[in-house]
């Protein structure tokens, strides 16, 4: 029917309110835009003279 | 147009020149991200919270500063009874956007109701451990940290989902499908949930089903098994157990009664068998009077008796008297004859005497006439009877020899030949100047010659 040795590691963990200040400060998470800026700012770097060009 | 990224001023390209960022490519992001948040806040809106949290975190991977999304994503954690996961978006969009936050808001009422978050979080808690405890091997007591989460947070799908896993591995299906009710009544669409309801309503036995009279046995099935819970099975259990121990504490004190008991009738028995063998048993010595009152009755029955007979017979000794006086000495007679002379005094026989001698004639006398009467008529029973009477009450009168010459008549005829001869002999030997002598002996005679 079903095997529950397997079926409980798809449980994780879920965030407990004492972890909150630690998880909050440590995230820096990113987002789709800070990578399109940091690729769009290391592609400026890697070409400048490319994009000055056009 | 100024740069979303670091707020330069723009130009015709469309490449921030500070930042170097490509203002078409953070639109098409941002505009990803408001889709995700549209299709978060429909499915939100259904109650599909699992769904709501999926698509809004897609749209914060987009776009991280979008404090409203955040917003909604906390509400979506925190009623799936994630409280943790639900403070930390609602954080994070107030230092996002400080005013004007409704984030600022959601906090101060979970702040407000300090004892419900910390349920909450201690149903989180009971969680962790429970997933320990089912990797330990402690399976029970990890069950036991679940039940305690779900009732301490009664919407912490996740802890339901979990239980309903356990119990559908252990096919306890009725318990696997009231905690995937649970998760699927606060999260609509739970995937989770789904996919446990999937397993087990293809496992087949438990199906919803309903009867041919359309009453829904499933249905009645989960009230029953709200109504059997854990409590009451326990309650019996304890019953049973007390039950069983006082049986076990009370045994030895009942056996030692029952001998007691035992012995008490065993010598019962012993003295009555004793008392029965020597006639002095209680019974004994109510049977013996019960005897001795029986035989004084009698006597006393027998004297009564005796008594109402002297009554009775003094009674027909004063109507023969009666009957005298009137001149009717036939009646008189009759009576006399049928009185017991000896229970009488003597003055009383001597009474009795004197009265047969005045009446008895006279019976004779009638009876003699009657018996000849119907002698004659040719009835010979009759004038047996009355001739027969008439020689009881008679003596020495002068019919008698012509009583007994018709009773010997008669006898002849019916051939009784010895009592004719005798009544006929009588007549010869008694009565010699009788004027049926001749006759009597001519009779005599030729019966003497048969």
């Amino acid at each position: 029917m079903i095997n529950f040795k397997e079926e409980i590691k798809k449980y994780g963990k879920i965030l407990e309110v004492d972890e909150l200040e630690d998880t909050i400060h440590a995230s820096d998470m990113k987002d789709i835009m800070d990578m399109l800026a940091y690729i769009c700012k290391s592609q400026q770097g890697r070409y400048p003279k490319d994009s000055q060009k056009r | 147009m100024i740069c979303q990224n670091c707020g330069s001023e723009i130009g015709q390209s469309g490449i921030c020149p500070a930042c170097g960022s490509d203002v078409r490519l953070l639109n098409m992001a941002r505009n990803a991200s408001l889709r995700q948040y549209n299709k978060g806040v429909t499915a939100a809106k259904e109650g599909d919270y699992s769904g709501a949290i999926e698509a809004l975190n897609r749209c914060i991977l987009f776009d991280k500063r979008n404090a409203v999304a955040r917003n909604l994503l906390g509400i979506a954690y925190y009623q799936v009874g994630m409280p943790g996961n639900a403070l930390e978006q609602w954080i994070i969009s107030s230092s996002i956007q400080a005013e004007n936050n409704p984030a600022a808001g959601y906090i101060n009422a979970l702040q407000r109701h300090a004892r419900t978050l910390e349920k909450q979080d201690d149903a989180v808690v009971m969680y962790h451990k429970a997933l320990e405890l089912f990797q330990s091997g402690s399976e029970d007591l990890a069950v036991i940290q679940l039940k305690k989460a779900v009732d301490f947070s009664p919407n912490f799908v996740t802890a339901h989902n979990l239980l309903a896993a356990y119990y559908l591995s252990r096919k306890e299906k009725s318990k696997a499908r009231f905690h995937i009710n649970k998760a699927l009544r606060v999260d609509k669409a739970n995937p989770k949930a789904l996919e446990y309801l999937a397993i087990l309503t293809s496992g087949g036995s438990e199906k919803e089903s309903k009867s041919k009279t359309g009453y829904d046995e499933s249905a009645a099935r989960k009230d029953f098994s709200r109504i059997i819970r854990p409590e009451l099975v326990t309650f019996v259990l304890g019953v049973v157990v007390t039950a069983i121990l006082t049986f076990f504490l009370a045994l030895p004190a009942v056996t030692e009664m029952q001998e007691s008991t035992i012995r008490d009738l065993e010598q019962q028995v012993a003295t009555l068998t004793e008392e029965n063998e020597n006639g002095t048993s209680k019974f004994a010595l109510e049977y013996q009077e019960l005897e001795a009152e029986n035989e004084q009755l009698k006597t006393e029955n027998e004297a009564y008796r005796q008594s109402e007979a002297n009554r009775e017979q003094a009674g027909k000794l004063q109507l023969a008297q009666a009957y005298a006086v009137s001149d009717q000495q036939a009646e008189a007679a009759k009576l006399l004859h049928d009185l017991d002379v000896e229970k009488f005094s003597e003055e009383d026989q001597a009474l009795i005497a004197q009265l047969k001698e005045q009446t008895y004639t006279f019976a004779a006398a009638e009876y003699y006439e009657s018996g000849n009467g119907k002698f004659s008529a040719g009835d010979t029973a009759g004038a047996e009877a009355d001739l027969l009477l008439a020689l009881e009450y008679g003596q020495k009168e002068d019919f008698m020899d012509n009583v007994l010459y018709l009773l010997g008549q008669i006898y002849e005829e019916k051939g009784d030949y010895a009592q004719a001869k005798e009544y006929y002999g009588r007549v010869v030997n008694e009565f010699a100047g009788s004027d049926v002598f001749s006759q009597a002996e001519e009779r005599m005679n030729a019966i003497l010659s048969l």
